[in-house]
């Protein structure tokens, strides 16, 4: 930012009204270099003191050994639990995932004549007028269901807050696990793959004894998806792409395993209601800085230390 | 000649398209009549002698199956010469199938030879052979999963975890001291290794600078042992034994009860020793790193975030005494204060409490004693005999 710089005055011009005095050249820059150049050097906002950090343990797959820390802001990974506003994004979701195919015909949709089955008087029975009335045997479905859009709506923004609530439950109960790399089955044969990753569930205490994982990848890993297709494993774990992945889904389970990326992806995706510093993407980068800043004062401060020593 | 002109006839109606929309019952029923599921040439004999030929057997089966007999003597009589004496159920041939797995080739036994052979009476203790399962397993190549976490939980005291964590950390601290990364406490060793000796007599101190705690070994030696028992490097073919994870920590929290009394304390709240700073990353990862590897125990995330301290993890660690009764747990204390109005009781009320409560009960007991009726109970013979 260049700093602000006086241009020498022009001439005074004389007047007859009486002016007070005026400060000097000297002074006002003193004022501006006090004031108004501080302000334009940091224009940006100043952190939000209330942010902390939610620190994972990533682990690596499928020996699940732990590797390394990520960590991210408590805006997305420390929201305290709205059961309220998870209520509203599961039946959300249920409502746009109804199929809404129900059908029933109506009077009018029945397949008969409108001939009126016997006269208004002089039967001693009741009146009617054609077969295809709901009284009747054969006749149509007075209020019956028919093929409708039972989609509602949810504010995006309550939406995301939702999905963050989700993860940040999961977090805190300690039933979210961060995978470093890819969640995929390798070097081993289609034939046991299925019986290979059941040994893993049960190992790992991941299985239907211990109430079932939710595998959720940043893409589809054939090997995995393909393990878990077969009879009974269903009963055991579930694989989801984390764009088919549902809040419900994340919630159902008795734990979720998932990919760095996967998470990092739906984070990004579900921040709108969030201010610009607050995203994942500025927060990342205002904490490496952070952590660089650290570590250096860190290096000084040793170094000074043994300097002194 | 009639037959094959209707036939064509009939595709032709088929795969030309629908001129017309009806077509009519008898015309349906010569197309039907044109197609054939059984083999025709079944057709020149007679049924009645195809059935005769299943039920008693052809020329043709017949040769076949003496042609099989001799095969099996041949194959028999092979055996027999092979072995020279015996009954010829030596070692079976091993064989190797399409995808690499081996398998043996079952053994021919001549019922006349073997004087011990009974045959089945019943399927119990025969191999189940055909079934879905069976058919999973001989596909199956036998790639075993070998994970980090040992297979077994290992559940330990408090004075235990003390004792393991003082040992874990003691080692991660002369890693660091020597200028080695702290995750090498990860690696596979060796079973004549052990350095519980070396650690227990090791004393740690936290500083107040950021190069963080120190550990001091009774003498060099030691710290040598130490050093040299965790190798630097760590192949991936290298595979962790568990027996020697087992008698690490078996070796490392023997004792407990007569422990060091200076560094192992009774009471739930942890040892002064334990005000070790684990903010370094690495030195926090190779703690939870070692803990699992010994022990199969995941600490939570949240509670591996807010640790800055050993302390606060042994806190996540250590067992706490689960409360008797339902009032004196964390959910029930929390109603008596967010309620004021709501009383919690240790034990089922009865009417006596309530008289007890206004203050009627000594007058309602000391009537009962002048007039000699039973206080609580009663004397009848078929009444209940108390809460015994």
């Amino acid at each position: 930012m260049a700093t602000l710089r006086l241009l020498p005055r022009p001439a005074q011009v004389r007047s007859m009204a009486t002016l007070s005095p005026s400060p000097t050249l000297s002074q006002t820059q003193h004022y501006i270099d006090a004031n108004i150049s501080s302000q334009t050097q940091s224009s940006q906002p100043p952190r939000n003191p209330f942010i902390s950090t939610a620190t994972l343990t990533t682990h690596a797959f499928p020996s699940f050994e732990p590797t390394s820390f990520a960590s991210y802001p408590s805006t997305h990974l420390l929201l305290p639990l709205r059961r309220d506003i998870l209520h509203r994004a599961v039946i959300y979701e249920g409502d746009s995932t109804r199929q809404g195919t129900a059908s029933t015909k109506y009077r009018s949709e029945v397949h008969g004549s409108n001939r009126k089955i016997r006269p208004q008087k002089g039967t001693g029975s009741a009146r009617l007028g054609d077969k295809k009335s709901p009284m009747l045997k054969g006749g149509g479905v007075a209020f019956g269901p028919h093929p409708r859009d039972f989609s509602t709506d949810l504010p995006r923004k309550v939406y995301d807050l939702a999905w963050r609530t989700a993860l940040s439950y999961r977090y805190k109960k300690g039933e979210l696990i961060l995978l470093e790399d890819r969640a995929e089955i390798e070097g081993v044969h289609e034939h046991s793959a299925e019986r290979y990753l059941k040994d893993l569930l049960v190992h790992n205490r991941m299985g239907h004894a211990h109430g079932r994982t939710l595998f959720v990848t940043r893409h589809f890993r054939p090997n995995l998806f393909d393990a878990l297709e077969g009879e009974g494993m269903g009963r055991e774990a579930r694989a989801e792409e984390c764009v088919d992945v549902d809040v419900k889904d994340l919630l159902e389970l008795g734990r979720v395993v998932m990919e760095k990326s996967a998470l990092e992806r739906i984070l990004s995706e579900h921040q709108t209601d969030l201010a610009e510093s607050e995203k994942l993407h500025s927060w990342s980068k205002q904490h490496r800085t952070e952590e660089k800043r650290e570590s250096r004062k860190g290096h000084f401060t040793e170094r000074r230390a043994a300097a002194l020593a | 000649m009639r037959a094959t002109r209707a036939a064509h006839q009939a595709l032709g109606l088929a795969a030309l398209p629908r001129s017309q929309q009806y077509v009519c019952r008898a015309c349906r029923a010569q197309a039907g009549r044109q197609f054939h599921t059984s083999n025709r040439d079944l057709a020149e004999v007679p049924f009645f002698q195809r059935l005769k030929h299943q039920i008693f057997g052809s020329k043709e089966s017949q040769q076949a199956e003496k042609s099989r007999e001799e095969k099996n003597k041949q194959r028999l009589e092979e055996l027999h010469k092979s072995s020279g004496s015996g009954s010829g159920l030596g070692e079976l041939e091993v064989k190797t199938g399409r995808h690499g797995q081996q398998y043996e080739v079952a053994a021919i036994v001549d019922p006349s030879d073997t004087q011990d052979y009974v045959p089945a009476q019943g399927w119990d203790g025969l191999e189940r052979v055909g079934s879905e399962e069976w058919v999973k397993a001989r596909a199956d190549q036998g790639e075993q999963y070998v994970g980090f976490v040992p297979k077994k939980r290992v559940e330990l005291s408090n004075k235990q975890w003390q004792m393991l964590l003082h040992h874990i950390m003691v080692e991660i601290l002369a890693l660091q001291q020597a200028g080695r990364a702290p995750g090498q406490v990860c690696y596979p060793r060796n079973a004549d290794m052990y350095t519980w000796r070396q650690t227990r007599k090791a004393a740690m101190k936290s500083a107040m600078n950021r190069a963080g705690a120190t550990v001091s070994f009774s003498d060099l030696a030691a710290e040598q042992f130490v050093l040299q028992a965790i190798p630097e490097s760590a192949s991936t073919e290298t595979v962790q034994d568990q027996q020697v994870l087992i008698n690490e920590v078996e070796f490392a929290v023997a004792d407990a009860d007569e422990a060091l009394g200076w560094k192992a304390s009774s009471d739930l709240s942890a040892p002064s020793w334990m005000d070790i700073s684990i903010k370094n990353p690495s030195v926090k990862m190779a703690l939870i790193k070692r803990t699992l590897q010994l022990t199969g125990k995941r600490l939570p995330d949240p509670a591996v975030s807010l640790s800055t301290t050993l302390a606060d993890l042994y806190n996540h660690l250590q067992l706490k005494e689960q409360p008797k009764k339902l009032a004196q747990t964390p959910q029930m204390q929390r109603i008596k204060l967010s309620a004021p109005n709501v009383k919690v009781f240790t034990n089922r009320q009865t009417p006596i409490h309530k008289e007890k409560e206004i203050g009627r009960w000594k007058i309602i007991e000391e009537e009962l004693v002048r007039r000699d009726l039973p206080v609580t109970g009663s004397r009848w013979q078929g009444a209940k005999s108390g809460w015994q």
